[in-house]
């Protein structure tokens, strides 16, 4: 009878369970990498030792699919790594400035249909990431079958947007935004009909919108995206913004923290406070100011006031756009310290 | 039974910068203790130095031993080898009371030297050098092929693992049969 192989005799492995994570967290990441590929054990290793990246970024590139890559960067004044994960096999449509994740693909010992999946699926299991990020550069005729949802549909962050505007179908959107799950979604496009409206819930914390966002359905808007606190965008109009700050003084979204809404020559004070209560704000010019990097000497600002706990937010309307800052005791603390 | 020294020519006591008004404060001598490996070899290492183990540390801090008491109670450490202890307290007493550099050169480049090095300085918990030492290890396949890395570190295969593991089973089944077996002897 065959004799099963015999254990090294020393190594790594002989070491205690934390000894091997420090030797890990100790290791480049090309040696981490290749490392990991060695077995099943090695890959767990590498998982338990929690192998810190500050950021893992899928980036779609604008119009140049053999320039799509994974993005490991660490925050440390390390070297940043680029993947190439180009949708051609063909070694004349791969980007020769970047890491081969063809190549490197081939060192998994797992079986897959797409060598993307796999690389991408081995780098999110072996790295602990502080931000997980897709950057969308350009439109997919068949977005719902990209690969990436295979691997993840959670992410810190999902940006849409491209070196030049971006020009999107509501069906695009609505892929990209039922597709992913995110704390942050920042979104520059341009869309093609202009009487969309998205009414599903996006379940994020901030909604950065860099161009207009009026194809955002405001009705319920907060009840639908209790989490948020943050939304920015352009062009929203008077009634819709009014309607917001409502559902605020109503008791929704109670962790929002700022409202910026931006559009040229303002929105008129009677359209925004139309049938709402409001106060004098209690805040000083100066922390206004602080509050509000848009603020303006002609400006008007006044506080309204949440009905469930008396909370306050601060209104600040101008030239430039409507600003809203809930005023809770961090936010404060934070001004006058 | 040899004895080293190192350690002790620290041990003088700084001259004052300035002039005291008063009276200065009396000189705590510096306090000793004795350490050995598994050949036996005593080490004679100054409280100062052997700061650096929080093993050690933790061991001595209330001990209060007059010098006699320490000679004789070296503290034995049989699971190190005795030229890994030397290296461990030359590192102590090189580092005894001042800011550790963020390479250490002199950290042995010889693989089975490092490991066992290694083990020692995580059983004394020192927390610097064990840095240090992780460093070095991670080092030995900086750039090296993933088989380069499997042979420099012995790590077997999926199916070796699978195999030892299969064999290891096996083992502890006939382990636990024997018992049985030996327990049932014993009740008849």
């Amino acid at each position: 009878m065959e004799e099963p192989p015999k254990p090294p005799k020393f190594g790594l492995l002989k070491f205690p369970f934390p000894l091997r994570e420090q030797v890990i967290r100790n290791m480049e990441f090309m040696d981490v990498f290749h490392f990991s590929t060695l077995s099943k054990r090695s890959k767990n290793m590498v998982r338990s030792a929690k192998y810190q990246t500050y950021r893992i970024n899928f980036d779609f590139d604008d119009d140049d699919s053999s320039m799509d890559h994974v993005e490991v960067d660490f925050n440390e004044g390390r070297e940043d790594f680029k993947i190439s994960l180009s949708d051609s096999e063909d070694p004349s449509k791969r980007n020769p400035y970047r890491l081969d994740g063809l190549e490197l693909a081939n060192l998994i010992d797992e079986p897959s249909d797409d060598y993307r999946k796999k690389m991408s699926s081995h780098i999110l299991f072996i790295h602990h990431s502080k931000w997980t990020s897709v950057r969308f550069g350009r439109n997919f005729e068949h977005v719902n079958d990209l690969y990436l949802w295979d691997v993840t549909k959670q992410f810190d962050s999902v940006i849409l947007s491209g070196d030049d505007k971006l020009h999107i179908t509501p069906k695009y959107l609505q892929s990209i935004l039922n597709s992913t799950k995110a704390k942050k979604y920042t979104l520059d496009f341009k869309i093609e009909d202009i009487n969309f409206e998205y009414q599903e819930p996006l379940d994020c914390e901030q909604l950065i919108v860099v161009g207009t966002i009026q194809w955002l359905d405001t009705d319920n808007f907060l009840k639908r995206n209790p989490n948020l606190k943050l939304l920015q965008g352009k062009h929203l109009p008077g009634e819709k913004i009014n309607d917001l700050l409502k559902q605020w003084i109503n008791g929704e979204a109670v962790d929002l923290k700022e409202l910026v809404l931006l559009k040229g020559r303002g929105y008129p004070a009677d359209v925004i406070f139309d049938g709402i209560l409001t106060m004098e704000t209690k805040l000083t010019e100066d922390q206004v100011k602080r509050i509000s990097l848009c603020w303006n000497k002609d400006g008007k600002t006044v506080d309204i006031q949440r009905k469930i706990d008396g909370k306050l937010a601060t209104v600040h309307i101008n030239q430039s756009g409507c600003f809203v800052s809930m005023c809770n005791e961090k936010r404060l603390y934070k001004l006058q310290h | 039974m040899s004895s080293t020294e190192q350690g002790t020519s620290s041990a003088a006591p700084a001259e004052p910068t300035t002039a005291p008004e008063s009276a200065a404060a009396p000189e705590v001598p510096e306090s000793f203790y004795y350490v050995h490996g598994k050949d036996k070899v005593v080490h004679k290492v100054s409280a100062g130095a052997l700061q650096h183990s929080a093993l050690i540390h933790g061991m001595i801090s209330n001990l209060g031993y007059t010098e006699e008491q320490a000679k004789a109670n070296p503290f034995p450490f049989e699971n190190i080898d005795g030229d890994i202890l030397q290296m461990v307290v030359d590192w102590c007493n090189q580092h005894k009371g001042k800011p550790t550099p963020p390479e250490d050169t002199n950290l042995p480049k010889q693989k089975e030297k490092l490991f066992d090095l290694v083990l020692a300085v995580n059983y004394l918990e020192i927390k610097e050098l064990l840095t240090y030492c992780c460093k070095q290890v991670a080092m030995m396949v900086k750039g090296k092929s993933p088989e380069e890395i499997r042979e420099i570190w012995m790590i077997p295969t999926d199916a070796e693992d699978e195999a030892a593991e299969k064999e290891a089973k096996k083992r502890a089944g006939k382990e636990a049969a024997g018992e049985t077996a030996a327990a049932a002897g014993d009740a008849k």
